[in-house]
């Protein structure tokens, strides 16, 4: 008797035209640690949420879902609650209470717990997870990762025998995101427990995993170890998106060697590297230098130096950025190291104390605010859902439009540009993240901007949509915009700018092609440029290592 | 969160909630109740003295600029625009100035000091936490809304701050402009957080009912214990307002202010409940100076 | 293994808490014992206008204790319980946000909303507990109990009168004039008055005058923010409200 068996599952949403699972069939061991990917809006979320009857949506089922061989619903309450944790998304509003060792206790207090019994269960989870210090705290000071781990204390704390995790970690950055997935790959080996976690970010979680799942159209494509999900790039080449770089370039440049021998890491993939090339090394000729015909940049920050309290530390220390009509330029760097305040800086939002910003060769501040936000500089932060407050998207577009007095051609110019016109009329609460993104550059679009800064645009976007993003993105950027990217998705950068500029230490200390920032880095680099070092030079994507080893033969 | 406003570590902050309410309860009711002029001075007194040592510094600003003039105030208009009274001091514009009237008026001034300078040990004392679990032992689901909406609080101050710069960097917000223009933006800020907040708190629910909310019964975990300590001062506390009541009873603390003042100050059956009244209430400022004493002499040992 | 039952424990530990648990209510038993005959006793002998404070304190007390209690036994789900902590916090983030502004506030406008959208009883909890939360970063005082009351009724009576979506534009002049007459009314009168109570005055009809007197102004700047911000605010806030309580099928 398998742990977890689901039969022929399949589910409708009321009023919805195709279903969202179609005749699922998957069964889990206990103590396995499973891994569901696939692109947004492909039944992922959904099957997890019938594994957990009390989230279980509203609609039409068929099939079966077993739980240690019972029906899952026919759980009661309390059964479910102790044995099925459930970790969602956004960190900020799971969390119920306002201090820590209360939101550690809420399950507990739920289950009728004895004091006495609780106290133990909080000291050891606390000790178990490393939180201990932060008992007393308010869960506002928490940062976001600090809010995911203590959630996932949180469930923890109830003994569960099965978490079901739904994209923990999308909110989050590589750093808080890869501590996360330690700590669960610690709760998998060291208490036991199933853990089955959907996620986009599956680089890092392909090696803990035991097993993969792949999703699409609400259908299970794929069910196999990690190793074996290399197969998957030979059926379908869109997957390169998704799997970690080490085995696109293994699948596509295998010949004979079997899918067991996949590597999974960047270590592994080196390794495999080395071997392939049978010592071999190889080099991609340096880009020549690109001829600057001397435009003269939309924001030229000079010298800026910014602080956010009186007395408080530097943020920016002197910092030099040019943005040039019609580039992408991405920023990149560490954590915390102040990206999103340069960006604010540069976009004049934030005023620096010393130094200056140029608009057009103009001081920013000269300019007044009703003629630098909206028709010269469009600004879009993180979490876009905030700025909507209507039922619809049309209606939030039209309110663009009678702001800066613009025809409706114009919108429909934008919404045809962003490929918005399915999702016009609905509710910018009910569409996907990565749809409200589109629809929060319709926005910014409508009044035409010379200058895009976007902070964290991908932030939660699946692989797949990735792709389109930096299309989209390619074409506006072609129409005349330069956008500005501030962003910790290496990848995507790499793949998509025209300049990077890295940030650290208060200020950009290095800049130019992707390539020459990006490629001599050994830490802060994408996955690919880290495989191939030791054996060919001046890599970025994996689609370099295969084209040059295809080349070769 | 307002253990911030604390000076030192209090040590009456680690009595357990009950015992420190049933204490706070008697401090703050005797002197609305018996408006005696030297049981009220004690009060004050041994209010001001806590607050010191609680709040430091801090609390010589609020005493000096907002609890004296507050009570210059009273003191002052009682007489007057109250006339009542027999022994006439003098005339203020053809309007008599009593001895009851000013001697009323300077009762009702340390009331007032006594309750606010109270209340400013309460809240040193209260935090969240503890009103939480003092709610919690009677009304569990109502505390539990209380610590969500203190989650909320931060939460959604920082989101109002985010869409105000959201809504400046798309062009649709304001800095300057005029007060209709600001206040329009004000206005859809709030909007928009109400949307935001409203939309999000499914999640909330979700993570409730993923963690067995609504299973009964629930229990309360908190981590106060009930010790000796806490059992003497709440025997304390009550041995002063059962003699409060007796002296009530006996007419040991009868004040009368009108038309004639009668207060009843010597008799020694007064005196004796004054000094257990002054004793009760000197109490956590005692404990504060005898645990910074104890600390003190166990550092200096090691 | 299960939890429904307290097991007898027979640990060290928890019999240590068993003690504790015995003295605290011996304790206790003791308190109220002495506590409450010697608040009756000196409010019968105390000076007579002293009474006054501890019977309006204690009316409030009795009229606001079956609204609570009427909350808990009711258990409210996870969603209604999510919502009142919600506009709750609204409630106090508002009072914070318009900090430079004294009175002009626009908590009354989401406390009667919330009664229109979630019905008089949740309506009163939303307007106690934004007092007693807002209360917990100004500052408790004497005249916490009275702000919450006043404030619930407020509450209380806009979901007693105006259940419901506003439709008409007839419907929402009469929430605003209800904004207008509540807040000056209901919320400032009781307010008003438990100054005279809580400050060292004379019972009299002059106190009084004088109390609403110096309010007034105060109350007419509250009443004119909560008909403000009812007007613009009301409709757009109810049809969300209306929006969410369906996508939570709660409050029908």
């Amino acid at each position: 008797m398998a742990f977890i068996d689901i039969k022929d599952l399949s589910f409708t949403y009321p009023e919805a035209k195709s279903p969202a699972l179609s005749h699922v069939d998957l069964s889990i061991g206990e103590g396995e640690f499973v891994l569901v990917a696939g692109p947004s809006g492909c039944g992922k979320s959904t099957l997890l949420k019938h594994l957990k009857p009390s989230l279980a949506p509203f609609g039409t089922v068929s099939g079966s879902v077993k739980f240690m061989g019972r029906p899952v619903d026919e759980l009661d309450l309390r059964r479910e609650s102790r044995e099925i944790g459930f970790v969602m998304q956004d960190p900020e509003m799971q969390i119920v209470t306002d201090k820590v060792w209360h939101e550690l206790a809420f399950g507990l207090e739920s289950l009728g717990t004895g004091v006495t019994e609780m106290r133990v269960r909080i000291a050891e989870t606390a000790n178990f997870f490393g939180i201990g210090k932060w008992m007393e705290s308010d869960c506002a000071s928490l940062s976001g990762g600090q809010k995911q781990l203590l959630l996932l204390a949180a469930v923890t704390a109830m003994q569960p025998r099965l978490l079901l995790l739904d994209e923990p970690t999308s909110q989050l950055d590589p750093v808080a995101a890869s501590e996360f997935f330690d700590t669960l790959r610690r709760i998998n080996q060291e208490l036991g427990t199933t853990v089955i976690v959907t996620e986009h970010r599956t680089e890092g979680l392909f090696p803990i995993a035991d097993r993969v799942v792949f999703m699409r159209e609400g259908g299970v494509v794929f069910s196999g170890t990690p190793r074996e999900a290399a197969s998957l790039i030979e059926k379908d080449p869109s997957f390169t998106a998704v799997l970690p770089a080490a085995m696109t370039v293994f699948a596509k440049t295998r010949g004979q060697e079997p899918l067991s021998s996949s590597p999974l890491t960047v270590r592994e993939g080196m390794q495999y590297l080395k071997a392939r090339l049978g010592g071999e090394r190889l080099s991609i000729p340096s880009p020549a230098p690109q001829k600057h015909e001397k435009k003269q940049p939309v924001i030229a920050m000079r010298g800026a130096w910014f602080r956010y309290s009186k007395n408080g530390a530097d943020i920016l220390k002197g910092t030099d950025l040019d943005v040039l009509p019609g580039e992408l330029l991405a920023v990149i760097g560490g954590n915390g190291e102040g990206k999103t305040t340069a960006l604010m800086a540069a976009s004049g939002m934030y005023k620096p104390y010393r130094g200056k910003v140029l608009l057009n060769g103009k001081p920013i501040s000269s300019v007044p605010e009703g003629e630098r936000y909206g028709k010269t500089i469009g600004v879009l932060l993180q979490n876009p859902l905030l700025g909507f407050t209507r039922d619809s998207i049309r209606e939030e577009l039209e309110a663009v439009r009678k702001r800066f007095r613009l025809s409706e051609e114009r919108v429909a110019e934008v919404v045809e540009l962003m490929e918005l016109s399915p999702i016009l009329d609905s509710n910018p609460y009910d569409v996907s993240g990565g749809e409200v993104q589109r629809a929060a550059i319709a926005k910014l679009l409508l009044p035409s901007p010379s200058v895009l800064f976007l902070d964290e645009a991908t932030k939660g976007m699946d692989a797949f949509f990735k792709l389109r993003f930096g299309a989209l993105l390619r074409k506006l950027t072609a129409l005349g915009t330069a956008i500005v990217l501030v962003s910790h998705d290496i990848e995507f950068c790499a793949e998509y700018a025209d300049r990077v500029a890295m940030f650290a230490l208060g200020g950009v200390i290095a800049e130019g092609s992707p390539r020459t920032v990006l490629g001599g880095n050994s830490f802060y680099t994408t996955a690919a440029a880290r495989i191939a070092r030791g054996s060919i030079e001046n890599v970025l994507t994996a689609e370099d290592i295969v084209s040059l080893i295809e080349k070769k033969a | 969160m307002k253990d911030t406003e604390l000076n030192n570590r209090s040590a009456f902050s680690a009595v357990h909630p009950v015992a420190a309410l049933l204490f706070f309860a008697f401090a703050l009711v005797m002197p609305m109740l018996l408006l005696h002029p030297v049981l009220l001075g004690i009060s004050f007194a041994a209010a001001v003295v806590w607050s010191f040592l609680l709040r430091g510094k801090k609390q010589l600003g609020f005493l000096l600029k907002f609890v004296l003039p507050v009570m210059l105030l009273s003191a002052l208009l009682n007489p007057v625009f109250n006339h009542a009274g027999v022994t006439v001091l003098f005339y203020l514009r053809y309007n008599p100035v009593t001895l009851e009237a000013v001697l009323y008026g300077l009762a009702s001034a340390l009331m007032l000091g006594a309750v606010i300078t109270w209340f400013t040990c309460f809240n040193a004392i209260f935090t969240s936490d503890k009103l939480i679990y003092l709610t919690g032992r009677l009304m569990p689901s109502l505390a539990l809304v209380i610590s969500m909406a203190l989650r909320f609080v931060p939460l959604f101050t920082r989101q109002a701050k985010r869409i105000a710069l959201a809504r400046r960097g798309a062009g649709m917000g304001t800095t300057g402009g005029n007060v209709i223009e600001r206040a329009k933006n004000g206005l859809s800020i709030l909007s928009a957080l109400i949307t935001w907040s409203l939309e999000s708190s499914v999640t909330t629910a979700d993570s409730m009912r993923a963690r067995g909310y609504g299973l009964h019964p629930r229990t309360s975990f908190s981590n106060y214990r009930f010790d000796g300590r806490d059992a003497a001062i709440l025997l304390f506390t009550a041995l002063g307002a059962g003699c409060s009541g007796l002296a009530a009873g006996f007419g040991a603390a009868s004040v009368r202010f009108f038309p004639s003042y009668k207060i009843n100050a010597c008799s020694p059956l007064f005196i004796l409940y004054a000094v257990l009244y002054a004793a009760v209430l000197l109490l956590p400022a005692a404990l504060e100076l005898y645990e910074a004493h104890k600390w003190h002499s166990s550092i200096s040992k090691i | 293994m299960s939890y429904e039952q307290a097991q007898p424990d027979i640990s060290p530990v928890s019999r240590r808490e068993e003690g504790r648990r015995k003295l605290r209510r011996l304790v206790f038993a003791v308190c109220v014992l002495v506590f409450v005959p010697s608040v009756i006793a000196i409010g019968l002998s105390a000076w007579e206008d002293r009474k006054y404070y501890l019977v309006s304190a204690l009316i409030i007390l009795v009229s606001a204790l079956p609204f609570f209690i009427a909350f808990e036994k009711r258990r409210p789900l996870a969603r209604e319980l999510t919502l009142i902590a919600v506009m709750t916090a609204l409630g106090v983030a508002g009072r914070a946000a318009f900090y430079m502004l004294p009175q002009f506030k626009p908590i009354a406008a989401i406390v009667i909303v919330a009664g229109c959208a979630f019905g008089c009883e949740a309506g009163f909890i939303v307007g106690a507990l934004t007092i007693f939360v807002s209360n917990m970063f100004f500052g408790q005082g004497p005249w916490t109990p009275w702000q919450m009351f006043a404030l619930g009724l407020v509450g209380f009576f806009a979901g007693l009168i105006f259940r419901g979506e506003i439709k008409t534009k007839l419907r929402l002049f009469l929430l605003c004039l209800y904004g207008a007459v509540s807040v000056l009314v209901v919320y400032g009168g009781i307010v008003d008055t438990s100054f005279v109570f809580t400050s060292a005055q004379e019972v009299t009809a002059a106190s009084f005058l004088a109390a609403y007197a110096s309010g007034f102004v105060f109350n007419l700047i509250f009443a004119g923010a909560t008909v403000l911000f009812l007007l613009i605010l009301a409709k757009p806030l109810l049809n969300k409200l209306s929006r969410i309580k369906k996508k939570h099928g709660v409050f029908r």
